[in-house]
């Protein structure tokens, strides 16, 4: 036997105590009753005493009896297998709805398709059997279970449905199925009806077919798992898909002054005509630009728009730019922001050992003076660089720093490496280069254990023959995304004699400038943490030269590449860093890894979410899109945080329903029914032995007893009826003898 | 007694119950032996003025009571004997046992009332008891009988000697309403000690709530009735102790050390009942077999009928007893 809710169970056995304890706690507040006619009651009392003990336990039995079973009833235990009891509602339901994004596909007359999905389940439950129990599980991310363990108060499941609404977030069907898979875990295999009535269209923003569902087949062959027949019919939808600054950092010094702004728009649809879609820019800190109309052709899914704007005013600032488009069938993925920084000059941080006296010759200057010089070629120059003992490294160093060029890393100590760690995995920038005094670098192994990059160096340097150059045709990486239309003419002249070599089989490099043997000069990574088994990266970026910039290790600081890569590294560097923070809704990002004194994150539209002190996180998953501010615990504002949505969870493209089938009856045996026939499900049911009715049936026939019985034992009625003979006329005062 | 302590004697007499003993004159069933002229005959015959009967003449009697006339016209001789009247002596038994200060009716203005009822203002059996044993004293003395009045308990606590003096009734009526309830009852040792201090017959009110053995109680009866007394035994009871009336299970506790018990009184309320006749009928026939009177008092009820009615049955017996 199992039971549907344990909890009315234990409650009933707890509430057995009531009777007893009332009987207890009566016992000891009545006052004493004085009485003079004691001999006569002891008398009774003696005689009694034995069959009024008997009477009493037999009512108190009865009593903790009603109440236990009672409870017992309430916590609707199932025997199935029993096999003497009649159905009448003993079923566990979990109604798993998706209120992702792609659910929130808008008819003309304005319903959306999870409203169709929450009415269905809504008749769904009021159909069912009142005993049934019922839990929901929402299945946009963070995927949410509602109602466990579930309940047959289904007026409360009714007033839950109509209260929910499509969330921006994507769906995660699989998750939904795992966490319900853990809930139905709880209950008895093969004793108890489970049925799992999933509502999802399955649409390419729902469902993934690449990813299987869990294989309920081997797990719980036994739950009954009812779906809906798959969306066939895609509307027209477009999105914004993404904003793509060519740089997220902007000089307000730059030359040009103007930035270019790409705005990438993605459409699906059964029927893709020509039509057009108006792309509207906007933004605080830039001048207003025009909307840009896009003209799709039949058939065409996807277009790009080019935005140029005018930053305004020269303060160091975040713009941030909206993209939008017209309304159409979902309304969450027309808007999309990004965030820019605008920047009158950038702070380099170079780390290097001071040099005094008279500057030496070209052919013996220092790669922290050729890095200074790469910067700074001119006196107005975008770019300010401080420099830095490595010993005399401080926290206040690095607060203000865009960038660090690290060109000592032998002669930074522990807790300089700590700091460093710190600023990169706040998302800083760190280009680092190997000294060029040396020849045994033994510095690379606390470098990759500060920095937890799998990096492997050879100590020694290498010296190829006679040097080598770099090759021709470079890897396309985002840092170098400008210059590299310009490489194939500035790259081969570069030659390298000394250099580092690396073990390239290491899967965190990425390869940004590689010789002409294929080996890389500059690489990039990630810092990456192992806490508790979760991989978290780092919101930095680690750049290495593999060769010291000086004229010794290669001719770099001497070529026309130099100047422009270093510019590129580091601004590109630092856009690359902006990019790659990305957020979306329904997920809890790390902001205290970028804000480490972030007390809340602030929507536009009000509402505040609090920083989660264990994690750094908020507390709760970020549900709508947009801009958010970020204040710290005196609630002034540190920073803003785009939210977007994920285009991908947008995509509302219908599946082919025989691929969806596919999909489904990998994980089990799916039952698929028509959206307006969920009410009929409700009656379908296996054939089940609820004892609730039994045992309710029971409790009154026990509760029918117990009146009557402490009725009897009250000797109630026959104490009104008779009277005491001792009583009446005055005769019978005289004893009766006169 | 303190006047401050003191209670008005008119307080206990109600009206009503004054008005229901007024025709009625205390008879001795018994011949009292009175050293003053009273309504009760004596046992001393000859010297009185009122003829009672004639007996023969037997060695020994003094001839100046040989009835000449009768000797002349039947040749036989015959003693004339006379009935003299005389004063009766009361002796007012109250029980101040610790069970005679329960009470369920609440005391109502100017009821006056025993130390039993002040405390919690209830109208005990004591204050039942002393309020139809002043009463009868009031009746006594009023016909030029001598009262005496006896409170005990486990042994004999006051004793008031007999008097037919004007200030006796109000004597008796300051005793009883200051008398201490607190003991347990024994009434054959009580027994003992009064009769050790009668010498006299009298005639015994013993008013009490007669929880004791009823065998005890025949003992004490038989005691009376050996040393030639006549006893009435007013039974004083309250009327939840006569009908046990409760609802709610509760604990009793004994007044006079009994313990504590746990009962559901409506369960118990039979066996109770049947325990409560079973005393009463003991102690009834134990009465009856001497030839007592019984009469049961019910504290919720007005003393007035009952007792006229107890006066009027023991004036017909005397009367009977007189002709026949």
């Amino acid at each position: 036997m199992t039971l549907v809710t344990a909890g009315f169970a234990i409650a009933g056995l707890l509430a057995m105590s009531i009777p007893i304890l009332i009987h207890l706690l009566s016992r000891q507040r009545r006052k004493p009753v004085e009485w003079a006619a004691m001999k006569f009651l002891l008398e009774a009392y003696r005689k009694h005493k034995r069959r009024l003990q008997i009477e009493q336990l037999i009512l108190l039995a009865l009593r903790c009896l009603i109440i236990g079973l009672f409870g017992l009833a309430l916590a609707r235990p199932l025997l199935k297998n029993a096999g003497i009891l009649d159905a009448g509602g003993d079923r566990i339901v979990y109604i798993v709805l998706d209120d992702g994004l792609a659910s929130s596909v808008t008819d003309d007359d304005g319903s959306t398709t999870f409203d169709a999905h929450r009415d269905a389940a809504i008749r769904f439950v009021q159909e069912l059997a009142p005993g049934d129990t019922v839990g929901v599980v929402l299945a946009s991310q963070p995927v949410e279970i509602m109602l466990n363990p579930p309940t047959a108060d289904h007026g409360a499941v009714v007033r839950l449905l109509e209260g929910l609404e499509p969330k921006a977030s994507a769906t995660d069907l699989d998750g939904a199925m795992r966490v319900l898979m853990d809930a139905v875990a709880d209950t008895e295999a093969g004793t108890e009806d489970v049925t799992v009535f999933l509502l999802s269209e399955f649409r390419e923003g729902s469902a993934t077919l690449d990813a299987p569902l869990p294989a309920w087949r081997e797990r719980r062959p036994d739950v009954r798992l009812v779906t809906l027949q798959p969306a066939v019919q895609t509307p027209t939808n477009v999105q914004v898909e993404s904003i793509e600054p060519v740089s997220r950092v902007v000089l307000s010094s730059g030359a040009a002054g103007r930035e270019q702004i790409l705005v990438r728009l993605a459409r699906q649809g059964d029927s893709l005509e020509r039509d057009v879609s108006r792309v509207r820019l906007s933004g605080d800190g830039m001048a207003p630009v025009e909307p840009r109309a896009v003209t799709w052709d039949p058939g065409q899914t996807s277009a790009d728009v080019e935005f140029m704007i005018d930053p305004i005013g020269t303060d160091d600032g975040e713009i941030v730019l909206t993209a939008e488009i017209d309304h159409d069938a979902v309304p969450d993925d027309n808007v999309r922001h990004v965030l820019l920084d605008l920047r009158e000059r950038l702070r380099i941080l170079l780390i290097d050992r001071r040099r005094f006296g008279f500057e030496p010759s070209v052919d013996r200057l220092s790669a922290g003076s050729w890095m200074r010089r790469a910067l700074e070629p001119i006196d107005v120059s975008p770019m300010e660089v401080v420099e830095v003992e490595p010993a005399a490294l401080d926290i206040a160093d690095i607060r203000t720093t865009d960038a660090i060029i690290l060109v000592r890393p032998d002669l930074i100590a522990d807790d300089g490496w700590e700091l460093i760690r710190t600023y990169v995995d706040a998302g800083g920038l760190l280009f680092i280069a190997p000294p060029g005094e040396l020849n045994v670098h033994q510095w690379t192994e606390t470098f990759t254990q500060a920095m937890d990059l799998a990096w492997t160096f050879d100590l020694e340097v290498d010296e190829p023959g006679g040097g080598l150059a770099l090759a021709d045709v470079q890897p396309a990486t985002e840092v170098l995304s400008l210059l590299s239309s310009e490489l194939e003419v500035l790259a081969p002249p570069v030659r390298v004699y000394r250099r580092l070599r690396v073990d390239t089989t290491d899967t965190d490099i990425t390869p940004v400038l590689d010789l002409t043997d294929g080996s890389p000069l500059l690489i990039a990574g990630t810092p990456r943490t192992d806490t508790d088994g979760a991989v978290v990266s780092s919101n930095g970026l680690v750049l290495m030269l593999l060769a010291a910039p000086e004229l010794a290790w290669t001719n770099l600081p001497s070529k026309p590449l130099m100047v422009p890569l270093a510019h590129e590294l580091v601004r590109q560097g630092l856009s690359s860093i902006r990019s790659s923070v990305r957020h979306m809704v329904g997920a809890r990002p790390r902001i205290r890894a970028m804000y480490a004194d972030a007390r809340a994150l602030e929507h536009p539209d009000g509402g505040a979410i609090t920083i989660d002190d264990s994690d750094g996180r908020p507390v709760a998953a970020l549900t709508r899109s947009g801009v958010y501010t970020v204040r710290d615990r005196g609630n002034q504002s540190m920073g803003l945080m785009a939210v977007n949505v994920d285009p991908q969870a947008g995509n509302i493209t219908a599946q082919s329903p025989e691929q969806v089938d596919l999909w489904l009856k990998a994980s089990g045996d799916w039952s698929v029914f028509a959206a307006d026939a969920s009410e009929q499900l409700a009656g379908e049911r296996d054939e089940g032995a609820p004892l609730a009715m039994w045992l309710l049936i029971a409790v009154l026939a026990l509760v029918t007893v117990e009146t009557v019985l402490a009725r009897i034992f009250s000797h109630a009625t026959r104490q009104r009826r008779e009277s005491t003979g001792l009583q009446g006329s005055v005769r019978g005062a005289m004893g009766g003898s006169a | 007694m303190a006047d401050s302590q003191s209670v008005r004697a008119e307080q206990y007499l109600a009206p009503e119950t004054l008005v229901q003993l007024a025709p009625f004159e205390l008879r001795a069933k018994m011949i009292v032996e009175g050293v003053m002229s009273g309504m009760h005959r004596s046992p001393y015959q000859g010297m009185a003025v009122e003829f009672a009967q004639h007996r023969q003449y037997v060695a020994g009697d003094d001839p100046k009571h040989l009835d000449w006339k009768v000797f002349g016209r039947s040749d036989k001789l015959y003693i004339k004997q006379y009935q003299q009247e005389t004063n009766l002596d009361i002796i007012l038994l109250v029980d101040a046992s610790a069970s005679m200060s329960y009470g369920t009716l609440t005391v109502k203005k100017d009821w006056g009332g025993t130390t039993a009822s002040r405390a919690r203002k209830l109208w005990t059996k004591f204050d039942h008891a002393t309020a139809t044993a002043v009463g009868l004293a009031y009746l006594c003395l009023h016909q030029q009988d001598r009262v005496g009045v006896c409170v005990y308990a486990d042994e004999l606590k006051t004793m008031i000697r007999r008097s037919s003096a004007r200030s006796q009734w109000r004597s008796i009526v300051n005793t009883l309403s200051t008398e201490p309830v607190e003991e347990k009852t024994n009434l054959v040792k009580v027994t003992e000690q009064v009769l050790g201090k009668i010498n006299n017959r009298a005639l015994f009110f013993i008013l009490s709530d007669l929880f004791d053995d009823p065998e005890n109680i025949r003992q004490s009866l038989a005691r009376f009735k050996h040393r030639g007394h006549d006893v009435v035994l007013i039974h004083t009871m309250d009327k939840q102790e006569l009908e046990f009336d409760f609802a709610q299970p509760a604990p009793f506790l004994g007044l006079e050390g009994e313990g504590r018990v746990r009962v559901d009184p409506r369960a118990l309320r039979d066996a109770y009942l049947e325990a409560v006749h079973e005393h009463v009928d003991k102690v009834t026939k134990a009465a009856r077999g001497f030839g007592f009177d019984y009469v049961r008092l019910n504290t919720h009820e007005s003393v007035g009928p009952t007792l006229a009615y107890l006066l009027a049955r023991r004036n017909a017996q005397s009367k009977r007893s007189k002709t026949g």
